[in-house]
């Protein structure tokens, strides 16, 4: 990103740089490098008058632009004013001659001081100075046209007026031609000088904001709020470079203080932004000193405590003092940086040293140790040093995106091997399921064959074997068997928690044997609530129960009639099977002793309970099953 | 057609039986039992699917009795072949248990009733009898599975309904909603219930203040319905796939 920004740079100033060079080509603008130069004592910083009124003592002496007037007064608050003349050569006026005086132009590169400005064709106001002598618009490059007016002509010469303050003045070289020829040079110097302080300090205003929102939301990462500190810090900083010379809507004094101790804070801000990068390779103590120190700085440097002190000499010391906590604070990160192993905190540290260094160069340019020329480099670091951020926060977004989509995968990833791993348990389980009913269901009938048909059929074989049964008892064996299988087939069927269906379907095959037998059956069944727990199992139990106790009442109670009657309470139904025979008979024979016996166990396998109870006239078997599984 | 037979019954004309049964042990039983009555014969037998199928292009028995594994194939086949080549022919599922997989299936297909293998001679006269004279047997399992049947296709009528543009200034009706659109009638769905709680048909009959042999009719028209309703909802299952598609 930082490598694509850069060409661009260079690419839009290789193509102005051969604009410029087309236009050299057939230059007539000329350089104006030399100037007749005076000094005045005393003067104001008030607005000019209309004509130029030279004092009648000036000493003229030719001098090489730009030049430095230094103060000639006594006291503090005198004004000191130079006189700067330009004289345009007969020759060079010859050559514009051919075109339109309203296309010449004169573009003054720069001039500064604690001063104001006025410039003169021949004798006539072009241009004077505006807001104070402090916020004068000194970054701005002038441009002006020499003979705007309807019929003016070139003048011969130009003068400057600079009244100036203890602190100094000066006036660069100027550029004096068409406008086609000289506009560029002043266009990209108002670019470079004023613009991209301009539009950078709102670029990053913004990514400030953003930072600060995002901030607002992780409290545990600190390094968004420095961000969008050092952000409000710049953008203060640059109206120091792009404001001009329009009134400033707080008072001056509170501006100048904001506006220097912003690039203070903007070092301590990029401390503590560069810290955790250090993996604690710095001790906590420098970061916090560095804050302590801004904060005193700013302190005496507020504009109320000023009254008493020179301001060129609280603001040079002011920067001083700045630069050297910048250079101890770039040693050490420096240091830091190259004992670990981040790549970003040695871009950092470079950076900041590189920030030391134009602050320097701003400062002796603010001290006229340098050409006043050159452009304040400050800004620019400035924006190579939110780059830097811009390129770590890009990465760590980035990493974050990356991050979350490799967890998103490795998620779905270990869902679907987990869905896997289920749907095969689930298989396993259901397979054992499916064996475990396959094999009661096979024990049930095994069981069932074995006591019933089973031993029916063997011990039949036997005594006609033994010659021991005749053609009656024969059928009469088969026949029972016949009914055992039915009774076993019936208990198949699905019954759906309905117990009286099952009865139902008992009485439907004792019939034919209950008439055969001479027994009137008397069915008072009433509607019995839902056995939830009624499987095939608990099926067979019941009707072999029935089957047993009917069977006992046919053979052994010599009874006419037998009664079937349900009825039920909160808990559990009751099946009364009670008949008009002999009594006690049933559980004193042997075959019937067995068969009581069979009874209970299979009432006690489905969790029921079963009584005989002696009646007027009778027996009363009752087979009491629970509403609800225990 | 109930008339015609009770007259045919009562008169000295024979009633002609068929059988379709691979089993020589039953057919020999049979045969022995209707030998023994003056008013049956046995007409035809077949022992096969297709020899069962031949069968039914000889003039109409007015019973036909019919096993359903045979060993070409299944009996239902041979009783859905009877009602259309025989439609005044009173068809009877030889079965050994009466289960109610095998006779629901069968009473579907066209039958009016079942013989249970076992029965004694007198008991299958008896059955051919009552089932020549309009009467069908039905046990408890099978009422159920028939209640079952029907309660299965209110649901999907219901469901029609609902789709229907409601009558205005329709007075309201307050009849349950299984009588209105069940094709069952009130007293024949009561018959069913019953059954299936275990009471005998002299007992249903007593209940019901008619002759048994008016429940018997019950139930032959209730296994008529059966059939026509199975009929409907394979029709029905048709047109809902054909929708689906």
């Amino acid at each position: 990103m930082i490598h694509s920004f850069c060409r661009t740079l260079l690419f839009l100033l290789t193509s102005l740089l051969l604009l410029a060079f087309g236009a050299v080509a057939q230059t007539t603008a000329a350089h104006l490098n030399f100037a007749q130069f005076a000094q005045s004592p005393g003067g104001s910083f008030d607005a000019p008058p209309a004509q130029l009124e030279l004092p009648p003592t000036l000493v003229w002496q030719s001098v090489s632009m730009p030049h430095v007037s230094h103060w000639q007064g006594t006291a503090v608050h005198t004004v000191t004013t130079a006189w700067y003349r330009f004289d345009l050569s007969p020759a060079q006026r010859a050559q514009w001659d051919m075109r339109s005086a309203q296309q010449i132009h004169f573009y003054l590169v720069r001039w500064r001081g604690v001063a104001q400005i006025a410039v003169y064709g021949d004798s006539g106001l072009l241009f004077n100075s505006r807001g104070s002598e402090v916020w004068n618009g000194f970054n701005h490059p002038l441009w002006l046209a020499l003979a705007p007016t309807q019929g003016a002509t070139v003048p011969q010469s130009i003068t400057i007026r600079l009244s100036h303050a203890s602190t100094g003045g000066a006036v660069s070289s100027a550029w004096v031609g068409p406008a086609d020829e000289i506009m560029w040079r002043w266009r990209l110097r108002s670019w470079l000088q004023t613009d991209v302080p301009y539009f950078t300090s709102y670029a990053f205003l913004g990514l400030g904001f953003f930072a600060a929102f995002v901030w607002v939301v992780r409290r545990r990462e600190p390094v968004y709020a420095y961000f969008a500190a050092s952000a409000m810090m710049y953008w203060v900083r640059c109206l120091h470079y792009h404001w001009g010379e329009y009134p400033i809507a707080i008072d001056e004094n509170w501006f100048g203080w904001a506006t220097l101790m912003s690039v203070g804070w903007l070092v301590v801000l990029g401390h503590h932004m560069a810290y955790p990068l250090h993996r604690q390779r710095i001790a906590p103590w420098v970061v916090q000193a560095g804050t302590g120190m801004m904060v005193i700085a700013s302190l005496i440097m507020l504009p109320p405590l000023q009254a008493y002190v020179p301001a060129h000499l609280s603001v040079s010391v002011a920067y001083l003092f700045i630069i050297l906590s910048g250079i101890c604070v770039v040693s050490v990160t420096l240091a830091a940086a190259w004992r670990g192993q981040s790549r970003h905190a040695k871009w950092l540290s470079v950076s900041s040293a590189g920030q030391v260094i134009l602050g320097m160069h701003d400062l002796a340019l603010m001290n006229w140790r340098i050409n006043i020329e050159m452009p304040f480099l400050l800004p620019y670091g400035m924006i190579g040093l939110f780059l830097i951020y811009l390129a770590v926060a890009w990465q760590r977004y980035v990493q974050a995106l990356q991050e979350s989509e490799n967890a998103q995968a490795a998620l779905a990833t270990r869902l679907q091997a987990r869905e896997q791993e289920l749907a095969l348990s689930y298989e396993k389980l259901s397979a054992i399921e499916r064996q475990r009913t396959l094999h009661e269901e096979r024990q049930r009938l095994m069981q069932d064959m074995h006591d019933g048909l089973g031993s029916s059929l063997v011990s039949a074989l036997r005594m006609v074997e033994h010659g021991q049964m005749n053609d009656d008892d024969v059928t009469q064996v088969l026949k029972e068997c016949i009914d055992d299988l039915k009774l076993t087939i019936d208990s198949l069927e699905p019954v759906d928690t309905d117990v009286l269906l099952l009865l139902a379907a008992f009485r439907f095959r004792i019939a034919p044997r209950l008439e055969k037998a001479g027994l009137k059956l008397q069915w008072d069944a009433q509607a019995v609530p839902p056995l939830a727990w009624l499987s095939p199992r608990h099926s067979l139990h019941i009707l072999r129960i029935v089957q047993e106790v009917f069977t006992n009442i046919i053979k052994h109670a010599s009874a006419q009639r037998i009664t079937l009657s349900t009825e039920h309470d909160a808990t559990h139904v009751r099946i009364h099977i009670r008949d008009n025979g002999k009594q006690a008979v049933s559980l004193e024979n042997t075959s019937a002793g067995r068969g009581v016996a069979n009874v209970r166990r299979r009432a006690h396998a489905i969790g029921a309970q079963v009584q005989w109870q002696a009646v007027p006239a009778g027996m009363c078997f009752t087979l009491l099953l629970p509403i609800q599984a225990s | 057609m109930s008339t015609s037979v009770l007259t045919e019954s009562n008169s000295p004309v024979v009633i002609r039986v068929a059988l379709v049964e691979d089993d020589p042990n039953f057919r020999d039983t049979l045969q022995c039992a209707l030998s023994g009555v003056a008013d049956m014969a046995l007409v035809a037998t077949a022992s096969t699917r297709a020899d069962g199928l031949n069968l039914l292009k000889q003039s109409a028995a007015h019973v036909l009795i019919c096993d359903l594994g045979l060993p070409d194939g299944s009996g239902i086949d041979v009783i859905a072949a009877a009602q259309n080549a025989w439609p005044n022919c009173a068809i009877m599922v030889a079965t050994m248990f009466g289960d109610e997989a095998h006779v629901v299936k069968s009473i579907e297909a066209g039958a009016a009733g079942y013989l249970l293998k076992d029965s004694t001679s007198s008991d299958l006269i008896d059955e051919i009898r009552s089932l020549h004279a309009g009467g069908s047997p039905i046990s408890p399992f099978v009422a159920r599975q028939v209640l079952r049947r029907f309660r299965r296709r209110d649901g999907v009528e219901q469901t029609q309904l609902l789709e229907r543009e409601p009558v205005p200034n329709a007075a309201p009706i307050f009849v349950p909603t299984s009588a209105l659109h069940s094709p069952l009638s009130v007293r024949e769905h009561q018959t069913l219930d019953y059954i299936t709680k275990g009471f005998t048909m002299d007992e249903i009959a007593h209940l019901q203040g008619v002759s048994p042999h008016t429940v018997k009719n019950f139930v032959r028209r209730i296994y008529a319905k059966l059939e026509v309703n199975s009929k409907t909802e394979a029709i029905f299952e048709a047109r809902q796939r054909g929708l689906l598609m």
